[in-house]
């Protein structure tokens, strides 16, 4: 049962949700506010496609406390940008990265966390950084669109 | 907040009912390429007409096109649209995707112009399958246009028409009549007799337009059937069975917060058409959200009622069944059979056979998206939301839950997060359909998790599969005969007539594109349960991996080159084996297959045909070991699909084909215990990750071929690809998947000693030694060794070892140490392997095992020498001796010292006293101590710091007293009796009686007298003061006397003696007299010799320090001491004519002359 408010701010919007005490950060987002493109996967941190960023830094929010959320900023994919103008964005549809495209939201989050810290990734960086699971098997592609919105292609 | 509707809902785009051709009804969710989310509701507002169920063109110009089946990341949506839009003459920037949901006019067609059955999407036969029929509606959408706009011209005729770019232009001046917009709703009412496909060169088919899907797939507006959100919704999960076949037995009382307890039929089972599977699963409703749902499913007590097959699928069980199916099960042949290839393989000598016996495991779906569907469930209404491959199936199956008829059924296809084959079922549909209908007038949204995915799949069966080829004198492949052992989802579904093979056991093999002179597969049936369905590339996944391994055997066994092998069974010139060559002289190019790979690398190659005649080769380049693992550095791929509609497209299925197939090959299998599916997600069930993706160089062979499948051709050949480079990479053959159950051969991390002759026995660290069968030094075997643990293996040096690296060797192979062992000359260090017992006090007979142990010349027990006696070569026995303490025992020989690892543990005798306290902690020599312990009675000495107390009484058998003895000093007590000795942990602190001094004599004397002092205790004495001036030097002569010298520094007082008990002072003084030269002054002149009283007089002498007065002639005067030999010093007023004395600490001395004052 919905049993505490929970303040913070969302793709730049503040919102004051009410949710379980116990829920976490990905269940919110999707069920409580309809941000329905952060994806579940998987549930315990694997795969990924839950990623966020909570004050700019990525987290899984399958298993980030909704009550930990309080107070802070949370990015989603739909936050990235209103108009598709996001380079990473731009890149991937220049790149024709996604076949399904569900963990996609998650690679994109990932890959907006990576090129903030580093923004001229090495192969060895984005082979590091990147570990979100793509079942169709992307990550070629991935790459490609990481480094043509670096300027690097 | 309730759940609410989507953004994409409610805003962008919503259900929408369009009347097609016919007034047939079409549904679905609208979607628009990139941002323009009102573009999308404005174009469909603004609709002009529909030219079909395919077709819709807007006022605005915008074309809306039909999608019939299910985008699960394929691209076949954009595929067919650009069929669509070829053929319609618009621009590709024009037109708008529409997922159509369940309509039969969507159904796949059988050829361009009738319908089949069913609509799904499989097969890789999505633009293949519906190429010639949209072709064909395309074409006729389009020669409605231009018949309407002759219709609103009727001047024009149509020979004077075109269609481009979106309008219909005069031929002859090439004006613009109108646009398609414009004509739409006349076009509706058109029946041209002329339609005609568009001629090569073609705008849009054949490019690589991009997807019209991706721009909402990167911004997080994509809508999978997860995402779906109506007003009003729930949210519901099911509580699965534990293990395979299980039904429902008992349901416990309902959580809290839980609306509605709904008991479903069972995930996974075979279909049997028309009917449904018995109860299952228990499905829960709740209004929090989707993981509230998850976790009340999960907290519902639920009992369970095996099916009497449940326990049979266990691993170790089926792995068992199915070698005895291989050996002795009855077996169909499959058609075609060609030539006796039994015969064949019996004739040929057995130098010409070969034989492999393959395996591959049960596989996972694992789609990102797990399963899930949103039902509407009304009395006159069924409205499903989903993310399905099988519109009409699912549709089908919810009129059997609800019991309404087909045409009350609504089934909307939203995007899928991956299908891959899963989605052909509709298991999962049926359980939400049934949740739906116990709350009707709800929607209900049913979502599973991913460990319900995984433990509720319809796996890829495992194949046991022996093939068995024989070759001529020169290498030619002259027979081949595969036998495959694997279950059936045809006889699980009843669909299997008997005597017949299950085409998918099979495919790959009977069907090989190969020209083999002799061939017959035949298949054993394995009735075992596990749920089946199709898996990317279906039979192909298995049977390529078996068949390329095989000829890459054979290839290996004939010093062939695996492409010109190939080459050789594809000789029969027919169109598809001279395609075939084609693609393997692209894979040669393409993949540097002429040039070696860098170091440490080597490269494999498979090919197969599939799906309509696509061919596939592929090479992968492939480094690391068995041990340390592999890595696929990169992959070609030559791929002939006849026409590549979209060459973007092609390479990106090819590049998800590998990823996926590489994960498959390389990791994945799930496995089960007596019923219950072991790999429950992401982290025991491993996928590829982006660290691991191959480099992949796609290459398309534009053959002009008919159409050929894509999504899945690409898969097959990377298992064996990699094989077979791992194969010439290591010499080792992988026939069971996944490659990480290659058994690892053993590896050496360390051995010790790294150096020592002949005869020394190494100690080896390291892994996998179980089953060794050898091991060498520098090549040369040792014939004797120890297995100690799968970790620690004992050798000794061979006779004509000489230095060089240490090799292990067991049947997974032969792992060799990185560091040399030095071979030396001279005798062999003993080898310690045990002794027993491990603890004993003094006394005790120990038994050392081990080597090298004949001239053994001394045994230490912690550095304490041993008696000892050599046994044997291998045993020697010490007795550990009196004084010992614990710690490692060691052995000498002439070669040297080896010591144990453990320690001898000295343990006390259990009648030995134990001394647990003492008190006082301190006292002076005589006086007592009570002593505190066990096993007192008979003690026979008690010593303080080693020297014994001459008096002691046994109080009790825990307590003792004693008198602290003459002599002792600080230290631990120690309480001894027969049986062993006892001692303190901590010390007794034995102070010091005070000295005392009684007399001295002389009883005075100057500076330098020796005195004798007489008193008691003169014990440790540390100082000899008089008058608090240290003693010069003294030397006790015995306890009661001490002679000291009378130091410089000191003046009449007491004598004092002091001790660490502390100090003892005479009573009577010692009078330090002068008249010893030392330190009294001398005067040898002084100046002036007279003069009046201020008068400043120089007087020359020596010890004038410390000078304490000067008189002149008795009265005082004021001085100064200006050096040891200088005094000035200032005639006194009122001193008479005189001697002058100067005083100092150690005497007086006057002048010999008088110094004349004036007075007197």
């Amino acid at each position: 049962m919905a049993n505490v408010n929970v303040s913070l701010t969302v793709n730049g919007q503040q919102q004051t949700v009410s949710v379980d005490s116990s829920e976490t950060l990905l269940w919110m987002l999707r069920d409580r506010l309809g941000l329905t493109g952060t994806k579940y996967g998987c549930g315990i941190e694997q795969c990924r496609a839950c990623s966020v960023l909570v004050n700019g830094q990525l987290e899984k929010a399958c298993d980030y406390d909704v009550t930990s959320a309080a107070g802070k900023s949370v990015t989603t994919i739909e936050g990235l940008s209103a108009d598709l103008s996001n380079k990473l964005q731009q890149a991937w549809i220049t790149e024709q990265v996604p076949q399904c495209g569900y963990c996609q939201s998650g690679m994109l989050m990932a890959a907006t966390a990576l090129l903030a810290s580093t923004p001229k990734p090495t192969d060895a960086q984005i082979d590091s950084a990147i570990n979100n699971i793509c079942a169709c098997g992307t990550y070629a592609r991935v790459r490609l669109g990481i480094k043509r919105a670096a300027g690097m292609l | 907040m309730s759940a609410g509707t989507n953004k994409a809902v409610s805003r962008r785009g919503f259900l929408k009912s369009m009347l097609g051709a016919g007034g047939a009804l079409v549904v679905g969710v609208e979607l628009v390429p990139g941002l323009s989310w009102t573009n999308a509701a404005a174009a469909v507002a603004t609709a002009g007409g529909s030219l079909g169920v395919y077709v819709t063109i807007g006022a605005d110009e915008t074309v809306t096109l039909t999608y019939p089946g299910a985008e699960m990341g394929q691209g076949a949506s954009t595929g067919l649209a650009q069929i669509l839009a070829e053929e319609l003459m618009v621009d590709w920037s024009s037109v708008r995707l529409l997922l159509g949901g369940y309509d039969p006019q969507l159904n796949r067609p059988t050829n361009g112009t009738t319908l089949g059955t069913s609509q799904s999407t499989g097969g890789s036969n999505s633009v293949r399958g519906y190429h010639d029929y949209l072709r064909n509606v395309g074409a006729t959408a389009r020669q409605k246009l231009i018949w309407a706009a002759n219709s609103l011209n009727p001047s024009i005729p149509v020979s004077d028409l075109k269609a481009v770019n979106g309008t219909v232009v005069r031929i002859s001046d090439g004006s613009l009549v109108a646009t398609y917009g414009a004509l739409a709703a006349t076009a509706v009412t058109m029946t041209p007799n002329d339609v005609a496909w568009v001629q090569p060169p073609y705008r849009i088919i054949g490019q690589s337009v991009p997807r019209l899907d991706l721009p909402s797939k990167v911004n997080g507006s994509a809508v999978y059937g997860i995402d779906i959100r109506l007003p009003g919704m729930l949210y519901a999960s099911v509580k699965q069975a534990p293990k395979v076949g299980q039904t429902v037995g008992t349901i416990g009382a309902a959580p809290s917060g839980v609306l509605a307890v709904v008991p479903v039929p069972a995930a996974s089972r075979p279909v049997v058409s028309g009917t449904l599977p018995p109860i299952g699963g228990v499905g829960v409703v709740t209004n929090s959200t989707t993981w509230g749902a998850i976790q009340a499913a999960r907290s519902i007590a639920v009992t369970w009622v095996d099916e009497a097959y449940t326990a049979n699928l266990d691993t170790a069980l089926m792995k068992t069944r199915a070698a005895g199916l291989m050996s002795s099960g009855t077996a169909v042949t499959a058609s075609p059979k060609v030539g006796d290839a039994d015969a064949a393989l019996v004739a040929a000598p057995a130098n010409q056979r070969y034989s492999g016996t393959y395996s591959v495991p049960y596989l996972a779906h694992a789609t990102m998206e797990p399963m899930n569907a949103t039902v509407l469930v009304t009395d006159a209404s069924c409205e499903i939301w989903a993310p399905t491959q099988v519109q009409t199936t699912a549709a089908e199956a919810a009129a059997l839950v609800t019991g309404l008829p087909l045409s009350a059924i609504k089934v909307n296809t939203t995007y899928l997060g991956g299908g891959n084959g899963r989605r052909l079922q509709v298991d999962f549909i049926i359980q939400a359909v049934t949740i739906a209908k116990a709350m009707k007038g709800t929607p209900i949204k049913t979502v599973w998790s991913r460990e319900d995915d995984f433990t509720h799949d319809y796996f890829r069966p495992a194949s046991l599969t022996k093939i068995d080829a024989a070759v001529d004198g020169s290498g030619a492949i002259t027979a081949i005969k595969a036998r495959v052992v694997c279950p059936s989802s045809k006889y699980q579904t009843g669909t299997l007539t008997s005597g017949t093979v299950d085409s998918s056991a099979v495919d790959g093999l009977v069907n090989a594109l190969y020209n083999f002179p002799n061939k017959t597969v035949e298949w054993v049936l394995d009735t075992i349960e596990v749920p089946l369905g199709s898996w990317r590339s279906v039979g192909n996944s298995q049977n390529c991996f078996f068949l390329e391994s095989l000829l890459d055997e054979v290839a290996i066994g004939t010093n062939q080159d695996p492409i010109a092998l190939r080459r050789s069974l594809l000789n029969s010139g027919t169109p598809t084996h001279l395609r075939a060559l084609a693609v393997l002289d692209a894979l040669v190019t393409a993949s540097n297959w002429n040039t070696a790979p860098v170091s440490g690398r080597a490269r494999g190659m498979a090919m197969s045909m599939s799906f309509g005649d696509t061919i596939v080769g592929e090479v992968a380049e492939v480094s690391g070991s068995v041990a340390s693992g592999f890595k696929v550095h990169n992959v070609t791929v030559v791929i002939d699909c006849g026409l590549a509609v979209n060459p973007g497209m092609v390479k990106a299925q090819i590049e998800s084909a590998v990823d996926q197939g590489l994960a498959a090959a390389m990791w994945q299998g799930q496995t089960f215990v007596t019923g219950t599916p072991q790999k429950r997600n992401f982290d025991t069930y491993r996928m590829a990750r982006l660290r691991e993706a191959p480099a992949i160089n796609t290459v398309i062979i534009d053959s002009g071929a008919k159409l050929g499948g894509v999504g899945e051709p690409g898969l097959p050949p990377i298992a064996p690809a990699i094989a077979n480079a791992i194969a010439r990479l290591t010499g080792i053959r992988a026939r069971n998947l996944p490659l990480s159950t290659m058994p690892v051969p053993p590896v050496i991390s360390s051995f010790t000693p790294s150096s020592g002759p002949v005869g020394t026995v190494v100690t080896l660290t390291g892994t996998g030694f179980t089953g060794a069968t050898a091991v060498t030094f520098n090549g040369v075997a040792a014939t004797s060794f120890t297995v100690a643990s799968a970790t620690q293996l004992v050798a000794t040096v061979p006779a004509g070892a000489t230095t060089g690296k240490i090799a292990v060797t067991t049947a997974d192979g032969t792992g060799t140490s990185a560091n040399s062992y030095s071979v030396t000359t001279g005798i062999p260090l003993p080898f310690l392997a045990s002794f027993t017992p491990a603890s004993g006090p003094a006394g005790t007979l120990v038994t050392i095992n081990g080597s090298n142990l004949t001239g053994t010349t001394a045994v230490k027990f912690n550095g304490a020498t041993a008696a000892f006696t050599v046994v044997s070569a291998t045993q020697l026995t010490a007795t550990v001796p009196a004084g010992a303490t614990t710690g490692k025992i060691s052995v000498t020989n002439p070669g040297g010292t080896t010591t144990t690892t453990p320690s001898y543990t000295v343990a006390l005798n259990p009648l030995a006293p134990t001394v647990s306290g003492f008190s006082p902690t301190s006292g002076v020599v005589g006086s007592t101590v009570t002593i505190t312990g066990s096993k007192f009675t008979g003690t026979t000495a008690v010593t303080f710091n080693g020297v014994a107390a001459t008096v002691f009484t046994v109080v009790s058998d825990t307590r003792v007293t004693a008198t602290v003895p003459v002599g002792a000093t600080s230290g631990k007590i120690s309480v001894t009796n027969a049986s062993g000795t006892g001692t303190s942990s901590s010390s007794y602190t034995v102070k010091l009686p005070v000295p005392t001094v009684s007399s001295f004599t002389p009883t005075s004397g100057p500076i330098g007298t020796v005195v004798t002092i007489n008193g008691t205790n003169f014990v440790g004495v540390t100082a000899v003061k008089f008058n608090g001036k240290t003693a010069t030097s003294f030397t006790v002569v015995s306890a009661t006397q001490i002679t000291a010298t009378v130091p410089t520094a000191t003046t009449t007082g007491k004598v004092s003696v002091t001790n660490s008990g502390g100090t003892g002072t005479s009573s009577a003084s010692f009078t330090v007299t002068s008249g010893s030269t030392a330190g009294a002054p001398t005067i040898s002149s002084f100046t002036p010799s007279s003069g009046r009283a201020g008068t400043s007089v120089t007087l020359t002498g020596t010890n004038f320090t410390g000078t304490t007065s000067v008189k002149f002639n008795g009265t005082a005067a004021t001085f100064t001491v200006v050096s040891s030999t200088k005094i000035t010093t200032t005639v006194p007023a009122g001193a008479p004519k005189g001697s002058i004395s100067v005083t100092n600490p150690y005497g007086t001395v006057t002048s010999r002359d008088a110094y004349d004052t004036g007075i007197g």
